[in-house]
């Protein structure tokens, strides 16, 4: 029986290569079938099965320090950073406590740029299910014929097998990558502005007056008192 | 005798009567300007500046730390109503490289109005501008509060800010 270990083996391998936050016990992401059982029950106010994606540009007067207050925030929804730079963080938290979680920053800077998109990976994720489900009916088949098969047939039944086995790890990736993505929403927070022109002096508008609007005219208001 | 320089209780003279028409009508003149005029309310911790007597221009103020504070008065025309300026004020802004932080309701002094948050790089500096603006009672003239500052310094006084030109009004 060759076919057996080489799933073993292989099973271990795909699911070390899935990336893992840092507390384990946290992480929803062992086993697809699992993770069905431990996803969370529903979004407030969206429907289930959503992946949810997050980004702002959050405008504050010391980057590091917010930086740290928000990952602390992140780790107490039971979520994790995982990029971080002098300009930007990016997070992942779980989808139930997303919500909370954008609005909670607006109290730590100003938030500008603000982009929530989500996208519905329910019907992909049952699709990948049904696959899974059948490759494995098959795979046992497979096991079944490779008792009954003589040295002529057992080569090509464990050719079979192997592939078979490489196509049901990848499908169990997919669903743990589709899980994953809707049990945790990725946020992305750039503490600068991306675009540092300073804003026009002149106007264009055809409205005579909303061309007097803006920083500079206002600054000149205020500066011929000094003549 | 002269009876136009002499006293009679309980009677003016005509120079003194005609002082007291052009009073009475001054004052009917400023009364009613003063009515169709702004009533800015300076922030608190806020200087004003001296206004002009014959050309009073815009209102305005400065925190000890920079930040700006000035309310003025704009023709309505094209007459329009609040939500046309709302949305080309917008525009407006956008298109000269402002970012919009929020664009909500505004009440200044019970009146319906508007305000526009906006943040804008300015050198090193990142500063807040806020624009409020609601229409006169006539419909005629749109009252503007505008303010400014460094975004540090502007946040600190922000609710300060806020209620100055929630207090101001036609």
């Amino acid at each position: 029986m060759i076919g057996l270990p080489v799933l073993f083996l292989s099973v271990a391998i795909s699911q070390a290569a899935v990336a893992k936050p840092p507390d384990a016990a946290k992480s929803p992401l062992p086993d697809a079938q699992s993770t069905l059982s431990r996803m969370p029950d529903s979004v407030s106010g969206r429907p289930q099965g959503l992946a949810v994606t997050f980004s702002a540009v959050l405008q504050v007067e010391e980057p590091e320090k917010i930086a740290a207050l928000v990952i602390a925030r992140a780790e107490s929804l039971g979520g994790w950073f995982s990029s971080r730079s002098q300009a930007s963080l990016e997070l992942r938290i779980p989808t139930r406590n997303a919500d909370g979680f954008f609005e909670s920053l607006a109290s730590l800077g100003v938030l500008l740029d603000r982009h929530l998109s989500t996208q519905s990976l329910e019907g992909e994720r049952d699709e990948l299910l049904h696959r899974l489900k059948a490759r494995k009916a098959t795979l046992q088949d497979y096991f079944a014929m490779l008792k009954e098969s003589g040295d002529s047939t057992v080569f090509t039944i464990q050719s079979e097998v192997i592939e078979l086995q490489a196509d049901i790890e990848r499908t169990e990736a997919l669903i743990l990558k589709s899980e994953d993505r809707m049990a945790y929403a990725r946020a992305t927070l750039n503490f600068r502005f991306q675009d540092r022109g300073a804003p026009l002096a002149t106007g264009t508008s055809r409205f005579p007056w909303l061309n007097d609007l803006g920083l500079p005219n206002l600054r000149e208001r205020f500066r011929y008192e000094s003549k | 005798m002269n009876l136009s320089k002499r006293f009679i209780p309980g009677s003016a003279s005509p120079a003194r009567a005609a002082k007291a028409a052009v009073a009475v009508l001054a004052l009917a003149a400023a009364l009613t300007l003063a009515a169709c005029a702004p009533h800015p309310v300076v922030p608190r911790e806020f200087a004003r500046y001296p206004s002009g007597v014959i050309f009073p221009g815009p209102f305005r103020s400065v925190s000890p730390d920079g930040v700006l504070f000035t309310v003025r008065e704009e023709a309505n025309k094209p007459r329009a109503d609040l939500g046309f300026w709302r949305a080309a004020m917008k525009t407006r802004m956008g298109q000269a490289g402002y970012r919009v932080v929020s664009d909500s309701d505004f009440s200044m002094q019970n009146r319906s109005g508007a305000l526009l948050q906006l943040a804008a790089p300015m050198g090193d500096q990142d500063h807040l501008y806020w624009i409020a603006f609601s229409l006169s009672p006539s419909g005629k003239k749109i009252l503007v509060a505008e303010a400014s500052g460094e975004m540090k310094r502007f946040l600190a006084r922000k609710e300060d800010i806020r209620a100055a030109m929630a207090q101001t009004g036609w």
